[in-house]
Protein backbone atom coordinates (compact mmCIF):
# COMPACT_ATOMS: atom_id res chain seq x y z
CA UNK A 1 0.00 0.00 0.00
CA UNK A 2 2.75 2.41 0.99
CA UNK A 3 4.75 1.56 -2.10
CA UNK A 4 1.64 2.12 -4.24
CA UNK A 5 1.16 5.57 -2.70
CA UNK A 6 4.83 6.31 -3.35
CA UNK A 7 4.30 5.16 -6.95
CA UNK A 8 1.45 7.65 -7.28
CA UNK A 9 3.69 10.32 -5.77
CA UNK A 10 6.39 9.75 -8.40
CA UNK A 11 3.76 9.76 -11.15
CA UNK A 12 2.17 12.95 -9.84
CA UNK A 13 5.54 14.66 -9.54
CA UNK A 14 6.35 13.70 -13.14
CA UNK A 15 3.16 15.44 -14.28
CA UNK A 16 3.85 18.42 -12.01
CA UNK A 17 7.14 18.96 -13.88
CA UNK A 18 5.43 18.48 -17.24
CA UNK A 19 2.52 20.70 -16.21
CA UNK A 20 4.52 23.69 -14.97
CA UNK A 21 6.92 23.58 -17.95
CA UNK A 22 4.01 23.37 -20.40
CA UNK A 23 2.13 26.11 -18.57
CA UNK A 24 5.11 28.38 -19.15
CA UNK A 25 4.61 27.91 -22.88
CA UNK A 26 0.83 27.94 -23.33
CA UNK A 27 -0.35 29.71 -20.18
CA UNK A 28 2.19 32.50 -19.85
CA UNK A 29 3.61 32.95 -23.35
CA UNK A 30 0.33 32.03 -25.07
CA UNK A 31 2.18 29.83 -27.56
CA UNK A 32 -0.36 27.12 -28.13
CA UNK A 33 1.69 24.10 -29.09
CA UNK A 34 0.59 20.49 -28.52
CA UNK A 35 3.85 18.53 -28.53
CA UNK A 36 4.97 18.39 -24.93
CA UNK A 37 5.09 14.57 -24.82
CA UNK A 38 7.74 14.78 -27.55
CA UNK A 39 10.13 16.65 -25.23
CA UNK A 40 9.16 14.37 -22.35
CA UNK A 41 10.18 11.51 -24.66
CA UNK A 42 13.39 13.12 -25.90
CA UNK A 43 14.40 13.59 -22.26
CA UNK A 44 13.64 9.95 -21.46
CA UNK A 45 15.49 8.57 -24.48
CA UNK A 46 18.56 10.80 -24.22
CA UNK A 47 18.93 10.08 -20.52
CA UNK A 48 18.53 6.35 -21.24
CA UNK A 49 21.14 6.39 -24.02
CA UNK A 50 23.71 8.29 -21.97
CA UNK A 51 23.33 6.21 -18.81
CA UNK A 52 22.53 2.76 -20.24
CA UNK A 53 24.29 2.67 -23.62
CA UNK A 54 27.25 4.91 -22.83
CA UNK A 55 27.48 4.01 -19.15
CA UNK A 56 27.98 7.56 -17.95
CA UNK A 57 26.77 8.87 -14.56
CA UNK A 58 23.13 9.76 -14.05
CA UNK A 59 23.69 13.50 -13.67
CA UNK A 60 25.43 13.59 -17.07
CA UNK A 61 22.40 11.81 -18.54
CA UNK A 62 20.04 14.30 -16.94
CA UNK A 63 22.11 17.21 -18.21
CA UNK A 64 22.33 15.78 -21.72
CA UNK A 65 18.56 15.19 -21.71
CA UNK A 66 17.93 18.84 -20.85
CA UNK A 67 20.37 20.15 -23.47
CA UNK A 68 19.12 17.95 -26.31
CA UNK A 69 15.42 18.51 -25.51
CA UNK A 70 16.01 22.27 -25.31
CA UNK A 71 17.70 22.18 -28.71
CA UNK A 72 14.89 20.08 -30.25
CA UNK A 73 12.31 22.37 -28.69
CA UNK A 74 14.17 25.33 -30.14
CA UNK A 75 13.60 23.76 -33.58
CA UNK A 76 9.85 23.87 -32.99
CA UNK A 77 10.23 27.57 -32.28
CA UNK A 78 11.04 28.15 -35.97
CA UNK A 79 7.55 27.44 -37.30
CA UNK A 80 6.24 29.25 -34.21
CA UNK A 81 8.05 32.40 -35.30
CA UNK A 82 6.27 32.34 -38.64
CA UNK A 83 2.78 31.43 -37.54
CA UNK A 84 0.55 31.41 -34.51
CA UNK A 85 -2.85 30.18 -33.38
CA UNK A 86 -4.33 27.34 -35.42
CA UNK A 87 -1.24 27.06 -37.62
CA UNK A 88 1.00 26.56 -34.61
CA UNK A 89 -1.32 23.87 -33.25
CA UNK A 90 -1.03 21.94 -36.49
CA UNK A 91 2.73 22.53 -36.83
CA UNK A 92 3.30 21.30 -33.28
CA UNK A 93 1.08 18.25 -33.80
CA UNK A 94 3.17 17.52 -36.88
CA UNK A 95 6.30 17.90 -34.82
CA UNK A 96 4.90 15.50 -32.24
CA UNK A 97 4.18 12.90 -34.92
CA UNK A 98 7.63 13.25 -36.48
CA UNK A 99 9.38 12.80 -33.13
CA UNK A 100 7.19 9.78 -32.39
CA UNK A 101 8.25 8.35 -35.75
CA UNK A 102 11.89 8.89 -34.83
CA UNK A 103 11.38 6.94 -31.57
CA UNK A 104 9.65 4.17 -33.51
CA UNK A 105 12.05 3.89 -36.43
CA UNK A 106 15.53 4.80 -35.25
CA UNK A 107 15.86 1.29 -33.92
CA UNK A 108 19.62 1.19 -33.37
CA UNK A 109 19.28 3.90 -30.73
CA UNK A 110 15.73 3.71 -29.41
CA UNK A 111 15.00 0.00 -29.73
CA UNK A 112 12.01 0.74 -31.98
CA UNK A 113 8.46 -0.22 -30.95
CA UNK A 114 9.77 -2.89 -28.55
CA UNK A 115 11.41 -0.19 -26.45
CA UNK A 116 14.36 -0.42 -24.08
CA UNK A 117 14.36 -2.18 -20.72
CA UNK A 118 16.78 -2.49 -17.81
CA UNK A 119 17.45 1.23 -17.59
CA UNK A 120 19.53 1.66 -14.40
CA UNK A 121 18.22 3.54 -11.38
CA UNK A 122 19.84 6.95 -10.88
CA UNK A 123 23.09 6.93 -8.95
CA UNK A 124 24.76 9.88 -7.25
CA UNK A 125 28.43 9.42 -6.32
CA UNK A 126 28.13 5.73 -5.62
CA UNK A 127 24.73 5.97 -3.93
CA UNK A 128 21.87 4.48 -5.97
CA UNK A 129 18.27 5.62 -5.64
CA UNK A 130 16.61 2.22 -5.36
CA UNK A 131 13.87 2.07 -2.72
CA UNK A 132 10.39 3.48 -3.45
CA UNK A 133 10.83 5.96 -0.60
CA UNK A 134 14.12 7.28 -1.96
CA UNK A 135 12.63 7.60 -5.42
CA UNK A 136 9.61 9.39 -4.03
CA UNK A 137 11.92 11.89 -2.35
CA UNK A 138 14.01 12.33 -5.50
CA UNK A 139 10.85 13.01 -7.51
CA UNK A 140 9.75 15.57 -4.91
CA UNK A 141 13.10 17.34 -5.10
CA UNK A 142 12.92 17.48 -8.90
CA UNK A 143 9.28 18.61 -8.95
CA UNK A 144 9.86 21.34 -6.36
CA UNK A 145 12.98 22.37 -8.26
CA UNK A 146 11.06 22.62 -11.54
CA UNK A 147 8.23 24.52 -9.85
CA UNK A 148 10.53 27.07 -8.22
CA UNK A 149 12.55 27.45 -11.42
CA UNK A 150 9.46 28.17 -13.53
CA UNK A 151 8.01 30.44 -10.84
CA UNK A 152 11.26 32.40 -10.78
CA UNK A 153 11.00 32.84 -14.55
CA UNK A 154 7.38 33.96 -14.65
CA UNK A 155 7.81 36.47 -11.83
CA UNK A 156 10.91 37.97 -13.44
CA UNK A 157 10.92 40.79 -16.00
CA UNK A 158 11.34 38.06 -18.62
CA UNK A 159 8.02 36.61 -17.41
CA UNK A 160 6.34 39.97 -17.87
CA UNK A 161 7.59 40.08 -21.47
CA UNK A 162 6.12 36.59 -21.98
CA UNK A 163 2.71 37.76 -20.83
CA UNK A 164 3.04 40.91 -22.89
CA UNK A 165 3.68 38.80 -26.00
CA UNK A 166 0.60 36.76 -25.21
CA UNK A 167 -1.55 39.86 -24.91
CA UNK A 168 -0.17 41.81 -27.86
CA UNK A 169 2.87 40.87 -29.86
CA UNK A 170 3.06 44.03 -31.91
CA UNK A 171 2.91 46.35 -28.90
CA UNK A 172 5.61 44.31 -27.17
CA UNK A 173 7.81 44.61 -30.22
CA UNK A 174 7.12 48.32 -30.38
CA UNK A 175 8.35 48.61 -26.80
CA UNK A 176 11.69 47.34 -27.99
CA UNK A 177 11.45 43.78 -26.72
CA UNK A 178 13.09 41.05 -28.75
CA UNK A 179 9.97 38.98 -29.39
CA UNK A 180 11.72 36.45 -31.63
CA UNK A 181 14.47 35.79 -29.12
CA UNK A 182 12.04 35.50 -26.22
CA UNK A 183 9.92 32.97 -28.10
CA UNK A 184 12.92 30.79 -28.93
CA UNK A 185 14.14 30.94 -25.32
CA UNK A 186 10.75 30.08 -23.84
CA UNK A 187 10.42 27.08 -26.16
CA UNK A 188 13.89 25.90 -25.15
CA UNK A 189 13.31 26.35 -21.42
CA UNK A 190 9.93 24.64 -21.56
CA UNK A 191 11.35 21.67 -23.51
CA UNK A 192 14.41 21.47 -21.26
CA UNK A 193 12.36 21.31 -18.06
CA UNK A 194 10.06 18.69 -19.62
CA UNK A 195 13.16 16.59 -20.31
CA UNK A 196 13.90 16.34 -16.57
CA UNK A 197 10.48 14.69 -16.20
CA UNK A 198 11.43 12.31 -19.01
CA UNK A 199 14.68 11.39 -17.29
CA UNK A 200 12.90 10.92 -13.94
CA UNK A 201 10.30 8.71 -15.61
CA UNK A 202 12.71 6.56 -17.67
CA UNK A 203 14.90 5.69 -14.70
CA UNK A 204 11.84 5.08 -12.53
CA UNK A 205 9.97 2.63 -14.76
CA UNK A 206 13.35 1.30 -16.04
CA UNK A 207 11.53 0.58 -19.31
CA UNK A 208 10.45 2.96 -22.06
CA UNK A 209 8.85 2.55 -25.47
CA UNK A 210 7.51 5.08 -27.98
CA UNK A 211 3.90 4.57 -26.89
CA UNK A 212 4.56 6.45 -23.65
CA UNK A 213 5.15 9.61 -25.70
CA UNK A 214 2.22 9.77 -28.09
CA UNK A 215 -0.15 12.53 -29.11
CA UNK A 216 -2.57 11.23 -26.44
CA UNK A 217 0.11 11.87 -23.83
CA UNK A 218 0.52 15.43 -25.13
CA UNK A 219 -3.22 15.90 -24.77
CA UNK A 220 -3.06 14.55 -21.22
CA UNK A 221 -0.38 17.14 -20.36
CA UNK A 222 -2.60 19.75 -21.99
CA UNK A 223 -5.44 18.60 -19.72
CA UNK A 224 -3.20 19.00 -16.65
CA UNK A 225 -2.64 22.65 -17.52
CA UNK A 226 -6.17 23.42 -18.71
CA UNK A 227 -7.91 21.73 -15.77
CA UNK A 228 -5.56 23.33 -13.25
CA UNK A 229 -5.73 26.73 -14.88
CA UNK A 230 -3.55 28.19 -17.63
CA UNK A 231 -1.29 30.93 -16.34
CA UNK A 232 -1.39 29.65 -12.77
CA UNK A 233 1.46 27.41 -11.59
CA UNK A 234 -0.30 26.20 -8.44
CA UNK A 235 -3.11 25.22 -10.79
CA UNK A 236 -0.77 22.99 -12.77
CA UNK A 237 0.29 21.20 -9.57
CA UNK A 238 -3.37 20.73 -8.70
CA UNK A 239 -4.12 19.57 -12.25
CA UNK A 240 -1.34 16.99 -12.04
CA UNK A 241 -2.73 15.67 -8.76
CA UNK A 242 -6.31 15.49 -10.04
CA UNK A 243 -5.44 13.85 -13.36
CA UNK A 244 -3.11 11.28 -11.81
CA UNK A 245 -5.48 10.30 -9.02
CA UNK A 246 -8.80 10.41 -10.86
CA UNK A 247 -8.16 7.42 -13.18
CA UNK A 248 -7.09 5.41 -10.11
CA UNK A 249 -10.80 5.17 -9.33
CA UNK A 250 -10.97 2.79 -12.30
CA UNK A 251 -8.84 0.36 -10.32
CA UNK A 252 -11.72 -0.19 -7.94
CA UNK A 253 -13.52 -2.15 -10.64
CA UNK A 254 -11.87 -5.06 -12.42
CA UNK A 255 -11.45 -4.14 -16.07
CA UNK A 256 -9.43 -5.58 -18.93
CA UNK A 257 -6.35 -3.41 -19.57
CA UNK A 258 -7.43 -2.30 -23.10
CA UNK A 259 -10.84 -1.21 -21.85
CA UNK A 260 -9.32 0.60 -18.88
CA UNK A 261 -7.01 2.51 -21.24
CA UNK A 262 -9.96 3.60 -23.37
CA UNK A 263 -11.94 4.60 -20.29
CA UNK A 264 -9.04 6.69 -19.00
CA UNK A 265 -8.94 8.57 -22.28
CA UNK A 266 -12.71 9.06 -22.10
CA UNK A 267 -12.40 10.51 -18.59
CA UNK A 268 -9.70 12.95 -19.74
CA UNK A 269 -11.71 13.95 -22.81
CA UNK A 270 -14.92 14.44 -20.83
CA UNK A 271 -13.05 16.52 -18.25
CA UNK A 272 -11.51 18.70 -20.96
CA UNK A 273 -14.85 19.21 -22.71
CA UNK A 274 -16.58 19.93 -19.40
CA UNK A 275 -14.01 22.53 -18.42
CA UNK A 276 -14.23 24.21 -21.82
CA UNK A 277 -17.96 24.61 -21.30
CA UNK A 278 -18.23 25.50 -17.64
CA UNK A 279 -14.87 26.82 -16.50
CA UNK A 280 -12.47 27.53 -19.38
CA UNK A 281 -10.07 29.34 -17.02
CA UNK A 282 -9.50 26.10 -15.04
CA UNK A 283 -9.85 25.36 -11.33
CA UNK A 284 -7.48 28.16 -10.35
CA UNK A 285 -7.72 31.10 -12.70
CA UNK A 286 -4.74 33.29 -13.49
CA UNK A 287 -4.29 36.09 -10.98
CA UNK A 288 -4.32 39.35 -12.80
CA UNK A 289 -3.55 42.80 -11.57
CA UNK A 290 -6.27 45.36 -11.97
CA UNK A 291 -5.47 49.02 -11.82
CA UNK A 292 -7.18 50.99 -9.10
CA UNK A 293 -10.17 52.93 -10.34
CA UNK A 294 -10.63 50.68 -13.35
CA UNK A 295 -13.10 47.83 -13.44
CA UNK B 1 10.68 4.61 -64.35
CA UNK B 2 7.66 2.31 -64.27
CA UNK B 3 7.96 2.24 -60.48
CA UNK B 4 8.00 6.00 -60.34
CA UNK B 5 4.86 6.23 -62.49
CA UNK B 6 3.16 3.62 -60.35
CA UNK B 7 4.00 5.52 -57.17
CA UNK B 8 2.81 8.74 -58.78
CA UNK B 9 -0.50 7.12 -59.70
CA UNK B 10 -0.92 5.61 -56.21
CA UNK B 11 -0.18 9.06 -54.83
CA UNK B 12 -2.93 10.60 -56.94
CA UNK B 13 -5.42 8.01 -55.67
CA UNK B 14 -4.49 8.58 -52.02
CA UNK B 15 -4.41 12.32 -52.62
CA UNK B 16 -7.95 12.21 -54.01
CA UNK B 17 -9.23 10.54 -50.83
CA UNK B 18 -7.34 13.02 -48.65
CA UNK B 19 -8.90 15.70 -50.82
CA UNK B 20 -12.44 14.67 -49.84
CA UNK B 21 -11.53 14.96 -46.19
CA UNK B 22 -9.62 18.16 -46.70
CA UNK B 23 -12.31 19.92 -48.72
CA UNK B 24 -14.91 19.18 -46.02
CA UNK B 25 -12.56 20.33 -43.29
CA UNK B 26 -11.51 23.36 -45.33
CA UNK B 27 -15.11 24.31 -46.11
CA UNK B 28 -15.91 24.30 -42.40
CA UNK B 29 -12.69 26.03 -41.40
CA UNK B 30 -12.82 28.83 -43.98
CA UNK B 31 -16.48 29.56 -43.28
CA UNK B 32 -16.70 29.19 -39.52
CA UNK B 33 -13.03 29.64 -38.47
CA UNK B 34 -13.55 26.58 -36.26
CA UNK B 35 -10.62 24.17 -36.16
CA UNK B 36 -12.93 21.18 -36.41
CA UNK B 37 -10.89 18.28 -34.99
CA UNK B 38 -14.14 16.41 -34.44
CA UNK B 39 -14.27 16.05 -38.25
CA UNK B 40 -12.04 13.03 -37.58
CA UNK B 41 -14.66 11.66 -35.18
CA UNK B 42 -17.40 11.86 -37.82
CA UNK B 43 -15.02 10.25 -40.31
CA UNK B 44 -14.27 7.30 -38.01
CA UNK B 45 -17.96 6.91 -37.22
CA UNK B 46 -18.78 6.88 -40.95
CA UNK B 47 -16.48 3.96 -41.64
CA UNK B 48 -17.91 1.87 -38.82
CA UNK B 49 -21.53 2.64 -39.72
CA UNK B 50 -20.92 1.38 -43.25
CA UNK B 51 -19.04 -1.60 -41.84
CA UNK B 52 -21.91 -2.53 -39.53
CA UNK B 53 -24.57 -2.09 -42.19
CA UNK B 54 -22.81 -4.01 -44.96
CA UNK B 55 -20.79 -6.64 -43.12
CA UNK B 56 -22.93 -7.31 -40.06
CA UNK B 57 -26.41 -6.63 -41.43
CA UNK B 58 -25.63 -7.60 -45.03
CA UNK B 59 -26.98 -4.45 -46.67
CA UNK B 60 -25.83 -3.59 -50.20
CA UNK B 61 -22.90 -1.16 -50.17
CA UNK B 62 -24.80 1.68 -51.85
CA UNK B 63 -27.61 1.54 -49.29
CA UNK B 64 -25.08 1.47 -46.45
CA UNK B 65 -23.28 4.51 -47.84
CA UNK B 66 -26.55 6.39 -48.32
CA UNK B 67 -27.72 5.81 -44.74
CA UNK B 68 -24.23 6.60 -43.38
CA UNK B 69 -24.30 9.90 -45.30
CA UNK B 70 -27.59 10.76 -43.65
CA UNK B 71 -26.39 9.85 -40.16
CA UNK B 72 -23.04 11.60 -40.52
CA UNK B 73 -24.66 14.75 -41.89
CA UNK B 74 -26.91 14.81 -38.83
CA UNK B 75 -24.07 14.03 -36.38
CA UNK B 76 -21.82 16.69 -37.87
CA UNK B 77 -24.65 19.23 -37.72
CA UNK B 78 -25.42 18.17 -34.14
CA UNK B 79 -21.81 18.88 -33.11
CA UNK B 80 -22.21 22.41 -34.44
CA UNK B 81 -25.57 22.94 -32.71
CA UNK B 82 -24.73 21.27 -29.40
CA UNK B 83 -21.06 22.23 -28.99
CA UNK B 84 -19.85 25.08 -31.17
CA UNK B 85 -22.97 27.24 -31.19
CA UNK B 86 -23.27 27.50 -27.37
CA UNK B 87 -19.53 28.15 -27.09
CA UNK B 88 -19.82 30.87 -29.73
CA UNK B 89 -22.77 32.39 -27.92
CA UNK B 90 -20.74 32.83 -24.75
CA UNK B 91 -17.85 34.33 -26.67
CA UNK B 92 -15.37 31.48 -26.15
CA UNK B 93 -11.89 32.04 -27.58
CA UNK B 94 -10.85 30.01 -30.66
CA UNK B 95 -8.53 27.92 -28.49
CA UNK B 96 -11.35 26.98 -26.13
CA UNK B 97 -13.37 25.84 -29.15
CA UNK B 98 -10.35 23.94 -30.47
CA UNK B 99 -9.80 22.07 -27.19
CA UNK B 100 -13.51 21.25 -27.00
CA UNK B 101 -13.33 19.86 -30.53
CA UNK B 102 -10.21 17.85 -29.71
CA UNK B 103 -11.94 16.33 -26.70
CA UNK B 104 -14.95 15.33 -28.83
CA UNK B 105 -12.52 13.55 -31.17
CA UNK B 106 -10.91 11.67 -28.25
CA UNK B 107 -14.25 10.83 -26.71
CA UNK B 108 -15.73 9.46 -29.94
CA UNK B 109 -12.67 7.45 -30.93
CA UNK B 110 -12.37 5.78 -27.54
CA UNK B 111 -16.08 4.96 -27.47
CA UNK B 112 -15.77 3.41 -30.94
CA UNK B 113 -12.66 1.52 -29.83
CA UNK B 114 -14.60 0.03 -26.90
CA UNK B 115 -17.48 -0.87 -29.19
CA UNK B 116 -15.58 -2.23 -32.19
CA UNK B 117 -12.25 -3.24 -30.65
CA UNK B 118 -8.79 -1.97 -31.50
CA UNK B 119 -8.08 -4.32 -34.41
CA UNK B 120 -8.28 -3.25 -38.05
CA UNK B 121 -11.58 -4.02 -39.80
CA UNK B 122 -11.64 -4.26 -43.55
CA UNK B 123 -14.46 -3.17 -45.80
CA UNK B 124 -12.87 -4.98 -48.72
CA UNK B 125 -15.21 -7.96 -48.49
CA UNK B 126 -17.78 -6.08 -50.51
CA UNK B 127 -15.71 -5.41 -53.61
CA UNK B 128 -13.58 -7.38 -56.00
CA UNK B 129 -10.00 -6.21 -56.32
CA UNK B 130 -9.65 -6.77 -60.04
CA UNK B 131 -7.10 -4.81 -61.97
CA UNK B 132 -5.45 -4.36 -65.35
CA UNK B 133 -2.25 -3.07 -66.85
CA UNK B 134 -2.38 0.43 -68.26
CA UNK B 135 0.95 0.86 -70.02
CA UNK B 136 3.69 0.46 -67.45
CA UNK B 137 1.46 0.66 -64.37
CA UNK B 138 -1.05 -1.59 -62.62
CA UNK B 139 -4.46 -0.09 -62.01
CA UNK B 140 -7.12 -1.67 -59.77
CA UNK B 141 -10.82 -1.08 -60.17
CA UNK B 142 -11.10 0.37 -56.68
CA UNK B 143 -8.49 2.98 -57.60
CA UNK B 144 -10.50 4.01 -60.64
CA UNK B 145 -13.69 4.16 -58.57
CA UNK B 146 -11.83 6.32 -56.07
CA UNK B 147 -10.68 8.83 -58.66
CA UNK B 148 -14.09 8.96 -60.34
CA UNK B 149 -15.97 9.40 -57.03
CA UNK B 150 -13.67 12.08 -55.76
CA UNK B 151 -13.65 13.94 -59.08
CA UNK B 152 -17.45 13.88 -59.24
CA UNK B 153 -17.83 15.09 -55.64
CA UNK B 154 -15.32 17.91 -56.13
CA UNK B 155 -17.27 18.98 -59.22
CA UNK B 156 -20.58 18.92 -57.37
CA UNK B 157 -19.20 20.91 -54.46
CA UNK B 158 -17.67 23.45 -56.81
CA UNK B 159 -21.05 23.89 -58.60
CA UNK B 160 -22.85 24.13 -55.25
CA UNK B 161 -20.51 26.84 -54.00
CA UNK B 162 -20.69 28.77 -57.25
CA UNK B 163 -24.36 28.69 -58.13
CA UNK B 164 -26.56 27.73 -55.20
CA UNK B 165 -27.99 30.24 -52.76
CA UNK B 166 -26.22 28.72 -49.75
CA UNK B 167 -23.04 28.31 -51.73
CA UNK B 168 -22.99 32.03 -52.34
CA UNK B 169 -23.75 32.83 -48.70
CA UNK B 170 -20.98 30.45 -47.60
CA UNK B 171 -18.48 32.18 -49.85
CA UNK B 172 -19.64 35.58 -48.70
CA UNK B 173 -19.26 34.68 -45.02
CA UNK B 174 -15.88 33.08 -45.66
CA UNK B 175 -14.72 36.14 -47.57
CA UNK B 176 -15.89 38.84 -45.22
CA UNK B 177 -17.88 37.82 -42.19
CA UNK B 178 -18.97 41.28 -41.05
CA UNK B 179 -19.98 42.51 -44.49
CA UNK B 180 -21.94 39.32 -45.16
CA UNK B 181 -23.85 39.74 -41.93
CA UNK B 182 -24.69 43.35 -42.77
CA UNK B 183 -26.37 42.28 -45.98
CA UNK B 184 -28.41 39.70 -44.09
CA UNK B 185 -26.52 36.39 -44.12
CA UNK B 186 -27.54 34.19 -41.20
CA UNK B 187 -24.29 32.73 -39.82
CA UNK B 188 -25.88 30.12 -37.54
CA UNK B 189 -27.93 28.57 -40.32
CA UNK B 190 -25.12 28.78 -42.89
CA UNK B 191 -22.60 27.25 -40.50
CA UNK B 192 -25.02 24.38 -39.95
CA UNK B 193 -25.17 23.83 -43.72
CA UNK B 194 -21.37 23.67 -43.99
CA UNK B 195 -21.16 21.17 -41.12
CA UNK B 196 -23.82 18.95 -42.71
CA UNK B 197 -22.01 19.04 -46.06
CA UNK B 198 -18.69 18.29 -44.35
CA UNK B 199 -20.31 15.37 -42.53
CA UNK B 200 -21.72 13.94 -45.75
CA UNK B 201 -18.37 14.29 -47.56
CA UNK B 202 -16.44 12.18 -45.04
CA UNK B 203 -18.52 9.09 -45.82
CA UNK B 204 -17.07 8.33 -49.28
CA UNK B 205 -13.60 9.10 -47.90
CA UNK B 206 -14.10 6.73 -44.96
CA UNK B 207 -15.45 3.98 -47.24
CA UNK B 208 -12.59 4.33 -49.72
CA UNK B 209 -9.98 4.25 -46.94
CA UNK B 210 -11.82 1.29 -45.38
CA UNK B 211 -11.42 -0.54 -48.68
CA UNK B 212 -7.85 0.55 -49.44
CA UNK B 213 -6.30 0.09 -45.97
CA UNK B 214 -9.01 -0.88 -43.43
CA UNK B 215 -10.79 0.86 -40.55
CA UNK B 216 -9.05 1.71 -37.29
CA UNK B 217 -10.73 3.33 -34.27
CA UNK B 218 -7.96 5.92 -34.05
CA UNK B 219 -7.60 6.53 -37.80
CA UNK B 220 -9.58 9.74 -37.45
CA UNK B 221 -6.75 11.63 -35.77
CA UNK B 222 -4.29 11.20 -38.61
CA UNK B 223 -7.10 11.75 -41.13
CA UNK B 224 -8.05 15.11 -39.67
CA UNK B 225 -4.38 16.11 -39.36
CA UNK B 226 -3.79 15.31 -43.02
CA UNK B 227 -6.91 17.30 -43.88
CA UNK B 228 -5.66 20.27 -41.87
CA UNK B 229 -2.23 20.05 -43.50
CA UNK B 230 -3.84 19.96 -46.93
CA UNK B 231 -5.81 23.09 -46.08
CA UNK B 232 -2.62 24.89 -45.01
CA UNK B 233 -0.63 23.69 -48.03
CA UNK B 234 -3.51 24.60 -50.33
CA UNK B 235 -3.82 27.96 -48.68
CA UNK B 236 -6.22 29.03 -45.98
CA UNK B 237 -9.01 31.15 -47.35
CA UNK B 238 -9.37 29.14 -50.52
CA UNK B 239 -12.06 26.49 -50.03
CA UNK B 240 -11.23 24.31 -53.03
CA UNK B 241 -7.49 24.91 -52.65
CA UNK B 242 -7.48 22.08 -50.13
CA UNK B 243 -7.96 19.58 -52.98
CA UNK B 244 -4.64 20.27 -54.77
CA UNK B 245 -3.06 20.58 -51.31
CA UNK B 246 -4.24 17.05 -50.53
CA UNK B 247 -2.96 15.84 -53.90
CA UNK B 248 0.51 17.22 -53.13
CA UNK B 249 0.55 15.37 -49.79
CA UNK B 250 -0.69 12.09 -51.28
CA UNK B 251 1.90 12.24 -54.07
CA UNK B 252 4.81 13.24 -51.83
CA UNK B 253 3.95 10.49 -49.33
CA UNK B 254 4.03 7.91 -52.10
CA UNK B 255 7.01 9.25 -54.01
CA UNK B 256 8.95 9.29 -50.74
CA UNK B 257 8.68 5.49 -50.69
CA UNK B 258 10.91 5.50 -53.74
CA UNK B 259 13.88 6.77 -51.75
CA UNK B 260 13.16 6.27 -48.05
CA UNK B 261 11.79 3.37 -46.01
CA UNK B 262 8.00 3.06 -45.74
CA UNK B 263 8.06 3.39 -41.93
CA UNK B 264 8.81 7.06 -42.37
CA UNK B 265 5.83 7.65 -44.66
CA UNK B 266 3.63 9.21 -41.97
CA UNK B 267 6.35 11.71 -41.14
CA UNK B 268 6.48 12.90 -44.77
CA UNK B 269 3.17 14.78 -44.73
CA UNK B 270 4.23 16.66 -41.63
CA UNK B 271 7.63 17.47 -43.06
CA UNK B 272 5.91 18.93 -46.13
CA UNK B 273 3.76 20.97 -43.75
CA UNK B 274 6.68 22.27 -41.69
CA UNK B 275 8.51 23.27 -44.88
CA UNK B 276 5.41 25.11 -46.09
CA UNK B 277 4.92 26.85 -42.77
CA UNK B 278 8.52 28.02 -42.65
CA UNK B 279 8.87 29.03 -46.30
CA UNK B 280 5.38 29.70 -47.63
CA UNK B 281 2.81 30.01 -44.84
CA UNK B 282 0.12 31.32 -47.17
CA UNK B 283 0.09 28.04 -49.11
CA UNK B 284 -0.42 27.78 -52.86
CA UNK B 285 -3.76 29.43 -53.36
CA UNK B 286 -4.30 31.47 -50.21
CA UNK B 287 -4.44 35.19 -50.65
CA UNK B 288 -1.89 37.12 -48.65
CA UNK B 289 -3.90 37.91 -45.57
CA UNK B 290 -3.35 41.28 -44.05
CA UNK B 291 -4.34 41.31 -40.45
CA UNK B 292 -6.26 44.41 -39.54
CA UNK B 293 -7.40 44.99 -36.04
CA UNK B 294 -9.19 47.95 -34.61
Amino acid sequence: MISFLLHLLVLTNTYVILGVSYNLLIGYAGLFSIAHAAFFGVGAYVSMVVVLSLGWPYLVGLGAAVVVAAAVSGLLAFPALRVSGDYLVIASLGFQVIIFNVFMNWESITGGPAGVSRIPRPGFLGWTVESPLAYGLLSCVMAVGAYLFVRRIVSSPFGRVLRAIREDEVVTQALGKNVTGVKVVVFMVSGGVAATAGSLFAHYTTYINPYFFTLEESILILSVVIVGGAGNLTGSVLGAVVLTLLPQALRLVELPEALAANLRQIIYAALLAGFMFFRPQGILAERTLTLAGKD
Amino acid sequence: MALLLQLLFNGVVVGAVYGLLAVGFGLIFTTTRIFHFAHGAVYTLAGYIVYSLTTTLGWPLAAGIALAMGICGVVSGAIEVAIYRPLRARGASPLVVLIASLSILMLAQNLLAIFYGNEIRSLAGAVVFSGFEAGPIWVTSIQLVTIATCGALFGLLKLFLRYSRYGKIIRALANNYEAARIIGADPDRTFLVTFVIGGILVVPAAVLVGMLTGLKPFGGTSAVLVAAIAVIVGGMGSIMGAAPGALIIGISENLAVWRIATEWQTAVAFSVLLLFIIFKPTGFFGQRVRKMEV
